[in-house]
């Protein structure tokens, strides 16, 4: 598997699960032609686990950063800065990966506060991130 | 309770000391088995893993002292289920008065004849152990999808028998040739050329008089429900590629060098229609050592050998439907030819191969391709699966199948009874090139928790009334008396004949019809 | 799984098994997966203690090759389960078996589990071997090499003082390091050996403990860190010969023309990884699915020794090595572990004539491994089954070789008989 951080022990619960979906990307060519110059910082809760995952691109480089959900200021914009933020049960998050759940599907669960988001626009970076997880790296 | 100890000495002179026993360690042994948990629920009793616990184990050593034990049994009432390697409910006894017949003392390679393509075995020859011996004559056999640890007589005589290599070796029952047949009155029935009076060989299954074959085994096999069989010839086909089977390294991260003409496609038909157009065609140019549909996790989980390694797949996973073929040849013009012959198929189909692409797996996964083990990824989840139905039918009634369960499936998993694989679990394969097709649904369930055994049970049973209801073909899970009786009315009411014939062979019902059928009606 | 080598390591029907017990005794019972479901039925009260059940507990050497075979994709320890139950059985009184407690109560009487007087167990010692009392390393010769297979210790403290390696031994302050204790599950015996061990080894201020038995270093290099932690390393005497050989420390001049193969012994192969510890987290990503992040480690023997014997025979001149099917994490028991060779004499002797026999389909003339209790139900194998294979210790073929200990080879040889 495919290291993204150098300190992959403080990398906990979801975040670290997060840490392994996402590592294959760092080698990708096309997601590091495509993401080069940008940065953005989203942070990714799961309800149901501990652990929050900040995913950080940083011009080009991706590191995930594992930060504890509770208390809930600790996922505050105000405490980390994040761009984006999205909320859900682990289960939705494995659809949404797996491209198990439609857009309109996001947008219901979103309408039923089953998926909470802000930064919805910083958000879709991260959809674009997780096609790359199917894009050839030729 | 145990054997009479006149009884019991008279088994015991039959195999000699120390090959039979009645202890309660032994006999407590042999009443677990894997999923009887869920089986014990859908009979309803309590889901625990234990089955009725025989009187006593017994381990014969030849045709000879089985003929003997089953002509005591018939003496005593002791009803006899017989068994090899042993994995799954399947092999476990119905009723407490009964006598476990491990057939783990027999279990030699009887011949092996290359210039024919037959092999003739005894029941505790494993796969793997007949596989190894066979690549020597750069020959292979069929293996049934649970895995390289089974017995090939077992799965040829009296279970099911799809494998992951069905394509290219086809199905247990279609392999059987000659077979040795101790019925349950003890009378000893050699099958085919087997039964020749004058010079019998194995090589041919068959006639002149009816074939009983079909009363043998059938499709499903009876479990035991009908004797034991102490000898069987199968079909041998040509190994696929190279034999040279270098595995390096240390367990569980072996390294394996890939075979010359060996590789593997792992394309997304994005829908079941595609599916189905895309596997027949595969299947019609008869050129793949392995053709199956798997859902998108399953294909994560033959990559895998954990469930965290799983999670670097994800993009395997977003695939809605996966067609996983692997080619082998051996010679490079072969090679070069299935190679051109799936690059028209892709062209054809607008395909994408994303092995090589966006994944390649490690070399590991194509030794255990040829050594058919994949099957037993479907443990790492839960640590627990079971299929919960299966059909042997038509692509299209398979793929029919497999969509009418997602429902079904999701209901279940919703319960958190089942784990959640989107509804989507499905094994789903061609037998000889596409002239049917194998599919089963396997099920991730964790057996130590009572909800999920509870849950999974009740799947099953809902998963064969919708076969009933939506007509969705032949089931692949069919045994047992209430099973028979379900699905019989629907099918000819065979369930008729097969009483018929279970009474003619056991009137007195000494084989274990636990997975068979009874001779009366219930 | 559990009776089987892993399924894609086997090469032929006849050596395509791991498990001696079922080996003999064919009953599913005694397979790994046969005992899991004793300790289930225990558990359940389905079954009760009783001389039968008992028996099938102990008739296994704790070899671990049913854990290894299951854990290619599975996550469960048989051989934890094994151990688990032996200790619960103990613990109510019902274990171990007879001729087990008399070794224990030997150990506890004289320090070994012979019954030999402590005051014997330096009589191995030839006068001119040079021990350095201020040395940070020390050689722990262990009861059986200092006992039964003298030529051994002999062999290694001699190839030690070749090289130059300077080494003391604890005389009259060495005792049993509880293995033989531990594997019959009288874990209350054994804490109380390793306590006693790990007093006077700290209390010397060794760096580095070194053994020439595997039984010794597994119990040493996984067990006793279980139990309390210690400082000093831990060596097996075939990890050092590498390096003395690699350093030009010993010079191998000695032509030995002879086909050898080599029996990886349980103790120094897969048994012998420690426990690595495990602080991440467990994940429940959906009902009934969890994952640890990180992923634990599995204990599937990778981590065992393995190569550095074979490296030390290849540089021996002369030596052909062959292999048998069944090595390395997947070897075949030699029978005599895990209180076997006191219970059931006839047991340890019918495994160790089956691996002679898969020596000898190697063609090899001779077998060569590194534990002394290998040695002895070993060689007991090859005399029982009248094979003509001769054994060494792997010390021993290392001392044939060194041209400055020629002497010595005879002496041994004299004294053996």
């Amino acid at each position: 598997m495919p290291d993204l951080n150098l300190a992959k022990e403080d990398i906990r619960g979801f975040a670290g699960l997060i840490n392994n979906v996402v590592a294959p990307l760092n080698e990708n060519i096309k997601f590091k032609e495509k993401f080069t110059n940008k940065s953005f910082k989203i942070l990714l809760n799961a309800v149901n686990l501990n652990y929050a995952a900040s995913i950080i691109l940083d011009h080009g480089i991706l590191y995930v950063k594992s930060i504890p959900n509770k208390p809930k200021e600790n996922l505050s914009k105000k405490s980390l800065n994040w761009d984006g933020f999205i909320e859900m049960d682990s289960q939705i998050f494995l659809a949404i990966a797996m491209k198990r759940i439609s857009l309109i599907g996001v947008a219901m669960k979103w309408l039923t506060r089953k998926i909470k988001m802000r930064g919805i626009l910083k958000l879709l970076n991260l959809l674009k991130m997780f096609n790359f997880l199917t894009k050839s790296n030729s | 309770m145990v054997l009479e100890s006149k009884i019991f000495k008279e088994f015991e002179d039959i195999v000699g000391i120390g090959n039979i026993n009645d202890g309660e360690v032994i006999t407590n042994t042999y009443a677990y088995n894997w999923c009887m948990e869920i089986f014990n629920y859908m009979e309803g009793k309590e889901p625990t893993p234990f089955s009725p616990t025989p009187k006593a184990v017994i381990l014969p050593s030849n045709t000879e002292e089985v003929q003997k034990i089953v002509k005591l049994c018939n003496k005593y009432g002791l009803v006899f289920k017989s068994q090899s390697t042993g994995l799954g409910p399947w092999n476990q006894p119905s009723t407490d008065n009964s006598i476990i017949i491990d057939l783990r003392r027999m279990n030699k390679i009887v011949k092996i004849d290359e210039k024919n393509l037959y092999t003739v075995i005894e029941p505790y020859v494993s796969g793997a152990q007949l596989q190894a011996e066979l690549m020597k004559y750069n020959l292979n056999c069929h293996m049934p999808g649970a895995g390289p640890m089974v017995s090939p007589l077992a799965s040829h005589t009296s279970m099911n028998g799809p494998g992951f290599t069905s394509p290219q070796t086809g199905h247990s029952a279609r392999n059987v040739l000659g077979v040795e047949w101790v019925l349950p009155d003890g009378e000893i029935l050699r099958l085919g050329s087997a039964g020749m009076k004058n010079d019998p060989d194995w090589f041919h299954g068959d006639g002149p008089g009816p074939s009983l074959r079909g009363i043998m085994r059938g499709w499903a096999g009876a479990k035991s429900g009908i004797g034991v069989f102490t000898r069987v010839a199968i079909k041998l086909f040509p190994y696929p590629c190279s034999t040279d089977f270098n595995i390096n390294g240390y367990s569980p991260n072996y390294d394996f060098d890939i075979p010359d003409f060996m590789k593997l496609y792992v394309m997304d038909c994005n829908n079941f229609k595609k599916l189905e157009s895309v596997m027949l065609r595969v299947e019609q140019e008869e050129i793949s050592f392995m053709c199956s549909y798997l859902s998108g996790l399953a294909v994560m989980a033959i990559f895998s050998n954990s469930i965290e390694s799983l999670m670097d797949k994800m993009a395997i996973g977003q695939m809605k439907a996966p067609i996983v073929v692997i080619i082998a040849a051996r010679t490079e013009r072969e090679f070069e030819y299935k190679q051109k012959v799936m690059d028209l198929v892709m062209l054809e189909f607008k395909l994408k191969n994303i092995i090589g692409n966006i994944y390649s797996p490690q070399p590991i996964f194509y030794a255990e391709a040829l050594r058919s083990n994949l099957g037993l990824h479907g443990f790492i989840a839960t640590g627990g699966f079971q299929s919960s139905k299966g059909v042997a039918d038509t692509a299209a009634v398979c793929l029919k199948s497999t969509k009418m369960n997602i429902p079904l499936k999701k209901k279940y998993i919703k319960k958190g009874a089942i784990a959640n694989d989107f509804g989507e679990g499905t094994w789903m394969t061609s037998y000889e090139s596409g002239h049917y097709f194998h599919m089963e649904a396997p099920t991730m369930f964790d057996q130590t928790n009572e909800h999920s055994v509870k849950g999974m049970a009740e799947y099953m049973d809902q998963s064969n009334q919708l076969d009933l209801l939506k007509h969705l073909g032949a089931p692949f899970f069919v045994e047992g008396n209430r099973m028979h009786e379900l699905f019989g009315p629907h099918m000819s009411n065979y369930h008729i004949w097969l009483r018929k014939i279970k009474k003619a062979f056991d009137p007195n019902n000494i084989a274990d019809s636990g997975f068979y059928i009874l001779p009366k009606e219930n | 799984m559990c009776k089987w080598i892993p399924q894609l390591q086997i090469k032929s029907q006849k050596y395509a098994t791991i498990c001696p017990s079922i080996d003999m005794f064919n009953f599913h019972t005694y397979s790994g997966g046969g005992r899991i479901i004793i300790a289930l039925a225990l558990e359940m009260g389905r079954v009760k203690p009783s001389e039968e059940l008992m028996k099938i507990v102990y008739q296994c050497t704790e070899c671990g090759g049913c854990a290894i075979a299951c854990k290619f994709l599975n996550t469960l320890e048989p051989l934890e389960i094994i151990s688990k139950l032996r200790e619960k059985l103990v613990a109510k009184g019902h274990g171990p078996m007879p001729q087990q407690q008399e070794y224990i109560d030997a150990v506890k009487k004289h320090n070994n589990p012979y019954n030999e007087p402590h005051e014997n167990r330096m009589n191995w010692l030839p006068a001119d071997i040079k021990i350095d009392p201020n040395a940070k390393s020390l050689y722990f010769v262990g009861c059986t090499s200092s006992y039964r297979r003298k030529e051994i210790a002999i062999a290694t403290a001699r190839v030690l003082n070749a090289a130059g390696y300077p080494f003391k031994i604890l005389v009259d302050n060495e005792y049993c390091c509880g293995s033989p204790i531990l594997r019959t599950g009288d874990r209350k015996t054994f804490r109380d050996v390793l306590n006693r061990n790990l007093d006077i080894i700290e209390k010397e201020k060794i760096e580095t403990v070194i053994f020439s038995c595997a039984g010794c270093y597994d119990t040493f290099k996984v067990d006793y860190p279980l139990e309390r932690n210690y400082k000093f390393k831990i060596r097996h005497t075939t990890e050092l010969f590498n390096e003395f050989i690699e350093n030009s420390q010993l010079q191998l001049t000695n032509h030995i023309p002879i086909t050898v193969t080599y029996h990886d012994p349980c103790h120094l192969g897969r048994n012998a990884e420690p426990y690595q510890e495990w602080n991440g987290d467990k994940v429940q990503l959906m009902p009934l699915v969890s994952i640890n992040i990180p992923e634990k480690i599995k204990r599937c023997g990778q981590n065992g020794v393995y190569e550095v014997p074979r490296n030390v025979l290849k540089k021996i001149p002369g030596i052909k090595l062959v292999e048998m099917e069944r090595i390395r994490e997947y070897t075949y028991c030699c029978g005599a572990g895990g209180g076997v060779k006191a219970a059931f004499p006839e047991f340890a002797l019918n495994t160790a004539k089956t691996r002679i026999e898969e020596a000898e389909d190697t063609g090899a003339d001779t077998l060569i491994s590194a534990c002394p209790f290998c040695s002895t139900n070993l060689q007991d194998g090859i005399k029982e089954a009248g094979s003509k294979l001769q054994f060494y210790d792997i010390s021993e073929l290392l001392l044939k070789a060194l041209k400055s200990e020629t002497k010595h080879v005879k002496e041994s040889a004299v004294e053996e008989t």
